[in-house]
């Protein structure tokens, strides 16, 4: 689905008390600004509605519903205590029309820095210490969800922001899990590189995932921060489907085989993050975030 | 690691002894052979005289899923004789929690305190059956009811069939991963009985061995695995707790004609139970022509029992009774165990493993020349044993 075709002005309509407002990133399916509401600087995420089975009948009831569904659940990720979630701003899931187009929109706290994509490109592979601290604070965000019995579903570089301070945070909480169960189909676009193996299995649909599919996409992501390279789109120019059959089928070489500083002890806990089923990764994310621990201690 | 005492038909001082002399670490009670008043003496008697001991029983509730079993003692318990023979459509989501109920609070009501409380299962004869799902319900629902002072252990039954589709395997593992607050597994591999030798299919036991790996040294459960007998410390080498060996050969692996009625068998032979040959050679004739050549310290175990064999031009039958025997065979089991548990990896203990059934295998080699032993003594099973181990090594990247 196309993202909204929105400009700044735009958004002073839909958000009169808007201030300063600038147009920030374009992802996969919203575009994102930030502006200042009430003297403090916000991001303002704008998407695109779909247009509903009209056999349902009034379009924009039914929207609203499902908004203000997707809006309860939001708030209850909101209460749980973790600084790695992204905190949402003053304006919740809201539904509006701009010059013809129906759109959903909302606010989220401002976060300076880069997301991980971004950072990798003007930075470079991570070290130890930072890979890290990235996967304690990112495996808190999930914790923090799954104590909702919900997964993420969508963690890869571009979801992850860095803070200039040197934290890392988890964006697009729950919202896609959420949305795309509802006939608002607002489905992850793009290719499903970030996808866990059962999220990818079409055959034999798993009834449940649970964290551990988390765990695996972020496997990916340290994979990716730490050697510049993805494990499972090693070169260039490679089809959706070649992708998804490594993620089924390649076991990629270990870290320390791409970029030889990394220690083994680093190697064994993404190795054991790709592990192909749930039960060859980790049982808890507690567990997970001691060996993360232990590698912070131990480098 | 230690090495549990599995209960069968006629308990005696052997337990008892075992566990004082060091040599077993505890016991899984099997209600099937002892009434509930006696079951928890017994129980309570070990833990006073055994601090530290582990006492645990089997609830066997998977009898009750069998047409006519011959199920001893088990009527007695209500657990068992509330709900016993079930069919696979009676088991409802409201039955499985009375049955588990049932059954968790008949072990919590125990005067004594056991180590663990274990789970009612049915027999799981293919991961991906109907009957698999009652058992994972069970699990879960045990998971729930647990009193939460006591660990919990979710026992298990599963054919030897179902080990055949690694894919199956893990696909289960990750449903059993899913029970997070749970202490552990009891594993029990049901045996096909047609082959009650020591060792399943390399590929089986290889499959074995991986769900024990996944379960404890991934996923940081506990592992007990009953009636292991001899393939206990390979189970031991890739992060079993525990594993468990009986008396007789009916509480050494796990059969399930040991429920049907019997043929009225004889007595088994007597036989001893060789540390070197990893095996339990025949006493007559298979020790006998093995001291007969002169070679009877190269299979000796090193035990204290070996006294009342050495020495002497032949076996005086009077010697080498039924609760020696049963002692002498844990103290091979618990002495295999310790040497393997002396290794910190899971790959050094692999090595030992290999290079124990390497020389075996050469002394059976040697003393081909001198004896002719029967099937189940051997050396079929090392081979299986040596493969296994290769292919888990392969499996598992080690
Ligand atoms: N709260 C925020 N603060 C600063 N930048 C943000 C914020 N949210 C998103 N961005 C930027 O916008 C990009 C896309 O945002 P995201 O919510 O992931 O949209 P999409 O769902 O379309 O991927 C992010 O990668 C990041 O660069
Ligand atoms: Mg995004």
């Amino acid at each position: 689905m196309a993202i909204p075709d929105l400009n700044t002005s735009d958004i002073r309509s839909l958000v009169p008390n808007s201030q300063d407002v600038l147009e920030l990133d374009r992802g996969g399916q919203k575009i994102v600004f930030s502006a200042t509401i009430d003297g403090t600087r916000y991001a303002i995420k704008a998407l695109r509605a779909n247009p509903i089975d009209p056999a349902i009948g009034d379009e924009s009831d039914v929207l609203d519903d499902v908004t203000a569904r997707a809006q309860r659940e939001v708030e209850t990720m909101q209460q749980c205590d973790t600084p790695h979630l992204v905190k949402m701003g003053p304006i919740g899931l809201t539904t509006g029309t701009v010059r013809g187009q129906q759109v959903i929109y909302y606010t989220e706290e401002f976060i300076e820095g880069q997301n991980l994509w971004s950072y990798l490109r003007s930075h470079g592979p991570m070290d130890v210490q930072e890979l890290a601290i990235l996967g304690t604070h990112i495996a808190q965000g999930i914790r923090a969800i799954w104590q909702f019995s919900k997964i993420h579903r969508d963690i890869k570089p571009g979801n992850i922001m860095r803070r200039n301070s040197g934290e890392f945070i988890l964006l697009d909480m729950g919202l896609v899990f959420d949305l795309t169960d509802e006939s608002l189909s607002v489905s992850p676009v793009g290719t499903p590189k970030y996808f866990s193996p059962e999220q990818l299995n079409f055959v034999q649909r798993r009834t449940v995932l649970d964290f551990r599919s988390d765990l695996f996409s972020l496997g990916i992501v340290l994979y990716e921060m730490s050697t510049g390279t993805h494990p499972f789109a090693p070169s260039k120019g490679l089809t959706t489907w070649e992708v998804i059959g490594n993620i089924h089928n390649l076991h990629p070489p270990a870290p320390s085989r791409v970029v030889s500083t990394l220690p083994s002890e680093f190697d064994r806990v993404v190795m054991r993050m790709l592990g192909k089923k749930p039960a060859l990764r980790y049982r808890s994310i507690d567990l997970f975030i001691r060996d993360l621990n232990n590698l912070m201690g131990g480098s | 690691m230690s090495l549990l005492i599995q209960c069968g038909y006629g308990p005696s001082a052997k337990i008892e002894n075992a566990i004082s002399e060091g040599v077993a670490k505890g016991v899984i009670l099997s209600p099937r052979h002892e009434n509930p008043e006696k079951l928890e003496k017994r129980a309570g008697a070990l833990l006073r005289d055994n601090p530290g001991a582990t006492v645990m029983m089997d609830p066997q509730y998977y009898v009750a899923t069998l047409p006519n079993p011959k199920d001893g003692k088990l009527p007695y318990y209500d657990y068992y004789a509330r709900n016993s023979g079930m069919t696979r459509t009676q088991f409802t989501n409201r039955r499985i929690h009375s049955i588990v109920k049932d059954c968790l609070s008949f072990q919590a009501n125990l005067e004594a305190e056991l180590s663990y409380h274990m789970s009612p299962t049915v027999l799981c004869d293919d991961f991906r059956d109907y009957w698999s799902q009652i058992v994972l319900n069970m699990a879960s629902e045990a998971m729930d009811l647990q009193d939460g002072e006591t660990g919990l252990l979710v026992s298990l039954l599963i054919g030897e069939g179902a080990f055949h589709s690694r894919d199956a395997v893990e696909d289960f593992a990750d449903a059993l991963t899913q029970l997070t607050d749970v202490a552990g597994f009891y594993l029990v591999l049901r045996r096909d009985s047609s082959s009650l030798d020591h060792s399943p299919k390399p590929e089986i036991l290889t499959n074995l061995m991986y769900l024990v790996y996944i379960l404890s040294e991934i996923n940081q459960f506990e592992v007990w695995v009953g009636y292991s007998d001899w393939c206990g410390f390979m189970l031991e080498a890739v992060g079993a707790n525990g594993t468990a060996g009986g008396w007789f050969q009916k509480e050494r692996q796990f059969s399930m004609s040991a429920f049907q009625p019997s043929r009225g068998g004889r007595q088994p032979r007597p036989r001893y139970s060789s540390i070197p040959l990893l095996a339990n050679p025949l006493l007559f004739p298979e020790l006998e022509d093995i001291i007969r050549a002169g070679l009877l310290d190269r299979v000796l175990s090193g035990s204290p029992f070996d006294a009342a064999l050495v020495g002497r031009g032949k076996i005086d039958e009077g010697a080498w009774p039924r609760d020696v025997e049963a002692r002498a065979h844990w103290y091979s089991l618990s002495t295999l165990s310790d040497s393997i548990g002396k290794h910190e990896s899971i790959d050094d203990r692999l090595n030992a493993c290999s290079r124990l059934i390497r020389v075996s295998r050469e002394l059976h080699t040697q003393l081909s020349t001198v004896v002719n032993f029967e099937r189940p003594t051997g050396p079929e099973h090392l081979e299986n044993w040596q493969s296994a181990i290769v292919l888990f090594k392969s499996l598992t990247g080690l």
